[in-house]
């Protein structure tokens, strides 16, 4: 039976509140970062404790909030961006993404997953954070579980699929 | 009708030559041959001291090596017998062997003779001639003048008529002592006949040159003391020793015989001689062919050099088995009968003809000889060893012949003479690797008015293209280093090395290694390798070792005809690639410049790899697909698969929070604890066969490939930033505008507005979108 303790990664990047948002662009397209299956930043508190998640999208709709606010004008708009760049990452860092726990199974984190919109899920240990799970790890789950177990196979397999 | 064999055929031919022969030449060598042996017997009588053996040696090994090798050999005028520096060397070698080994001096010569024709024959039969070039002109002056002192020393005790221990032969400073400390016992009678002959050589010499001294001094000199009876045994200590003294001669040539040494073998001699026999051998070939190439110079006759060694080995070999020593070919006796008239290698043959009839109508006369005159005819020929107009030349030819002509004349005074030889060679030999061991490098300079100008390495003014010009050896000693220190020629400037081979010589594979490796440190720099000047030799080198492929047919030009033709076309091709590269530059500043500022479009930055399906599947279809696209792709992030119709065009899209939502709808509200594996298969498992349709987004916001930048950030951000697919123009699907292909434009986008407004980023700017931050 698949848990969150069974999907649980560790594989992500930790980065203080006060590092500003294109240090967080610069942690996804550095190389040596981007070596990883996906690029998950936590941000943590002064304390050590979670403070959210910064995900490509969270970047791009604060930076399409600026741009909005900033109007046609080119300079403005420059400026706006610059500002968005420079003001800590706290500052878009998501903390509404429901948290699963340790002890979550599948169904429950098929649910987590269905009703998020971010793309990792924080999993916390008796209100301690320990770990993400992205939500592509409980898609394959559910994969895993439910192609082998329809008993059927997928005739189409390579046919014109083309990625 | 029977056929005449062949043989019999030819004995008219013959008679004809013979006829001819008989006619136009045989008085010719008649006369050399008697002239050469006329003055040869007296030499030859006395080099057989030399040798430490009784003057008849000398005699027996005027006649047999004579007559074989003037029958056998291809020079014209080379007479072979005893000479002054073999005679040196044989008597270095064998005057500390009979008392180690009990056997004779001269059964220990005859063997060493025999050994020393055998490497004279092996050389000659395989074709080995060219080992004498190693003996350079340096070596044999050091040698002989060297030699000739040796001799020279060797024989004060024979002028003045005393005795030295055996053994202190042959070693320059041990004899000269060993004479001088008995200078007191010298005997008055025979330094009156030394000196005496001395006098009369070198008048004659001077006065009369036509008359051999050395004939009339022997002649003379011997009814001097013969009728002075002071070879008389009533002289007491005071007596005159005469060759009798040491083995009588007769007049008879009963000498064949096998070499007791070969009869009774002793391996240890044997062993002890074959270093010797070898530089003997060497040293007789340098002696012959040097003396049949100087005397040929003059005749016009072409030589057959590896013939010559081959009648030279058989001479002596033939020469052991008649108590004949080592022979070589004699300069003076050469001379005398080129000199004289010989026309054919009959004169040397008849002069050993003659020799042997001098032998057996006057031989018991040479008996009264004194043995001070011999020694007289020998310290004079010494001398005539040191030749101080070659010495001189030699010592203005430059250092290195100055290094090997004194390193060979000191070591033949203070070494064993077989190794003199030897030290000299290697010495040569040393310096030669020492002056090839590096190709001289310079450098050309196009000149419009003159063509090309040649300036030393490294002082080429700076320029894109560096010609440097390479010459010399390239064998694997002077490959070493080549390459960096080709790097000096290296300039900022530079952007093509022309490297012009047309003089190297001996390249081979450590010079490719070299090439190969240079080519890769300029390409590493960003610097084309142009190669010219290609000659055949060369060209099969670079195609075998692969290094032609290297550097590219387009960049490597073939010697031709004309001088300079493939430098010309090597550097028009690199100014070709300067001009290339300059113009790449521009075009590239530009592009650059329209890129961020005016042209970049959403297609630049869009993610190609995405995942196209049919419409009409079912979801389990569509999550398999996912699933093999992330494990194939190696990530994790969400995925949208996007529907074609059959024409290919663009017809919904499915993403992967629609799939988990519709799978999430099958859940219970509460309770989903208790939902384990098989129950949560259950009921997930009847919403895969769903089709997709049913959770599609029928037509997904779509962006034309061409579409700039900021108009698909600004759709986008109206749309909640959600992948965008990007189509063509038929509405065919070919990449995706993903939240990583935003981002990525985005940041340009910040860039070429920013450089619009305030010009280029500076560093700090460019670091702050995109530098790495520390983990905390």
């Amino acid at each position: 039976m698949s848990t969150a303790r069974e999907l649980i990664s560790s594989k992500f990047v930790r980065i203080g509140e006060a590092h500003s948002t294109a240090e967080a662009i610069g942690i996804i397209f550095d190389p040596q970062e981007s070596s990883l299956r996906e690029i998950v930043i936590v941000v943590l508190d002064g304390d050590g404790g979670y403070a959210g998640l910064v995900e490509p999208r969270n970047i791009l709709e604060s930076l399409g909030t600026e741009l909005s606010l900033a109007g046609e004008d080119p300079a403005a708009q420059v400026a706006a961006i610059r500002r968005r760049l420079s003001s800590p990452v706290s500052e878009i860092a998501r903390r509404d993404v429901p948290p699963a726990t340790l002890n979550d199974n599948l169904a429950g984190l098929l649910a987590l997953a269905a009703r998020t919109e971010a793309t990792t899920i924080p999993v916390f240990d008796q209100g301690v954070f320990v770990g993400v799970i992205p939500v592509t790890t409980v898609f394959d789950a559910i994969c895993k579980l439910t192609l082998s177990s329809t008993g059927e196979e997928l005739p189409f397999l390579g046919a014109g699929n083309d990625s | 009708m029977q056929k005449v064999p062949a043989i019999l055929a030819s004995i008219p031919d013959f008679l004809v030559a013979a006829g001819k022969y008989a006619k136009r030449d045989l008085r010719s060598d008649t006369m050399a041959g008697l002239t050469v042996a006329v003055m040869g017997v007296p030499q030859a009588m006395a080099y057989a001291l030399i040798a430490g053996l009784p003057p008849i040696y000398g005699l027996y090994t005027a006649i047999i090596p004579a007559m074989v090798a003037a029958a056998l050999g291809s020079s014209n005028h080379l007479c072979t017998g005893p000479t002054n520096a073999m005679c040196m060397v044989i008597l270095s070698l064998t005057a500390n062997l009979p008392e180690r080994y009990g056997a004779s001096q001269l059964q220990i010569v005859l063997l060493l003779t025999l050994l020393t024709g055998i490497f004279q024959f092996a050389f000659g039969a395989l074709k080995l001639g060219g080992v004498v070039k190693y003996v350079s002109n340096s070596v044999v002056v050091g040698f002989t003048a060297g030699a000739g002192i040796l001799i020279a020393a060797n024989q004060l005790k024979g002028l003045l008529g005393i005795q030295i221990p055996e053994g202190t032969s042959g070693h320059f400073l041990v004899t000269l002592w060993a004479t001088f400390a008995r200078i007191h016992q010298a005997n008055p009678y025979a330094l009156i006949v030394g000196l005496l002959t001395i006098m009369l050589l070198v008048g004659f010499r001077r006065w009369v040159p036509k008359i051999p001294g050395s004939l009339v001094a022997i002649i003379f000199l011997s009814l001097v003391a013969w009728s002075a009876g002071w070879s008389e045994t009533a002289m007491g200590d005071q007596r005159l020793h005469i060759v009798r003294d040491i083995q009588p001669i007769s007049a008879s040539l009963d000498i064949f015989g096998i070499p007791k040494m070969l009869v009774q073998p002793n391996l240890g001699l044997l062993r002890e001689l074959l270093g010797g026999a070898l530089a003997l051998a060497i040293l007789g070939l340098v002696e012959s062919t040097s003396i049949a190439r100087g005397i040929a110079a003059s005749s016009g006759q072409r030589l057959d050099f590896n013939r010559e060694f081959m009648a030279q080995g058989i001479a002596k070999s033939v020469g052991s088995f008649f108590s004949c020593f080592a022979a070589s070919g004699s300069f003076t006796r050469s001379a005398v009968c080129y000199q004289s008239g010989g026309k054919t290698r009959a004169a040397a043959a008849l002069s050993g003809v003659f020799t042997a009839i001098v032998l057996l109508a006057f031989g018991p006369l040479a008996n009264y000889i004194p043995l001070a005159c011999l020694a007289g005819i020998i310290v004079v020929t010494a001398f005539t060893m040191i030749q101080r107009d070659r010495l001189s030349m030699t010592w203005r030819s430059g250092s290195n012949s100055r290094i090997v002509m004194m390193g060979t004349f000191l070591s033949t005074l203070f070494m064993p003479l077989e190794i003199a030889v030897f030290a000299g060679v290697m010495l040569s030999i040393g310096i030669l690797l020492r002056v090839t061991g590096k190709p001289d490098l310079t450098q050309l300079v196009q000149h419009p008015d003159y063509g090309f100008e040649e300036v030393p390495f490294n002082r080429a003014a700076p320029a894109p293209v560096a010609i440097i010009n390479l010459e010399g050896d390239l064998y694997f000693a002077a490959a070493e280093d080549l390459d960096y220190e080709l790097l000096q020629a290296l300039k900022p400037e530079t952007r093509v090395v022309v490297l012009r081979m047309k003089r190297l010589r001996a390249v081979g594979s450590s010079a490719m290694a070299m090439l190969e490796h240079f080519s890769k440190m300029l390409r590493a720099r960003g610097i084309h390798l142009v190669v010219c000047g290609v000659e055949d030799d060369m060209n099969r080198v670079l195609t075998g070792s692969g290094v032609r492929k290297l550097i590219g047919e387009q960049n490597i030009f073939y010697a031709d005809n004309r001088i300079f033709q493939s430098t010309e076309l090597a550097l028009a091709r690199a100014m070709g690639i300067v001009e290339m590269q300059r113009a790449r530059s521009e075009a590239a500043t530009v592009d650059a410049q329209k890129h961020t500022l005016v042209a970049t479009t959403a297609a630049d930055v869009m993610q190609k790899r995405c995942l196209r399906f049919g419409e009409g599947h079912q979801i389990r279809e569509a999550m398999w697909l996912v699933s093999q696209f992330q494990k194939r792709m190696k990530t994790e992030h969400p995925q949208t698969v996007f529907l074609q119709d059959r024409e290919g065009r663009l017809g919904a899209e499915v993403s992967v929070a629609a799939i988990l939502k519709h799978l999430a709808g099958a859940l219970p509200e509460e309770g989903l604890s208790g939902v384990d594996t098989e129950k949560l298969g259950t009921l997930v498992g009847a919403r895969l066969f769903a089709s997709t349709d049913s959770i599609a987004r029928r037509d997904p916001v779509t962006l034309r490939s061409e579409a700039p930048l900021a108009e698909a950030f600004s759709r986008a951000a109206r749309h909640g930033f959600r992948p965008m697919p990007i189509s063509d123009s038929h509405g065919r699907l070919v990449g995706v505008f993903d939240e990583l292909a935003m981002l990525r434009g985005l940041t340009k986008l910040l860039q070429a507005e920013q450089e619009k407004l305030e010009g280029p980023p500076s560093a700090e700017d460019r670091s702050e979108l995109a530098q790495p931050v520390p983990l905390t």
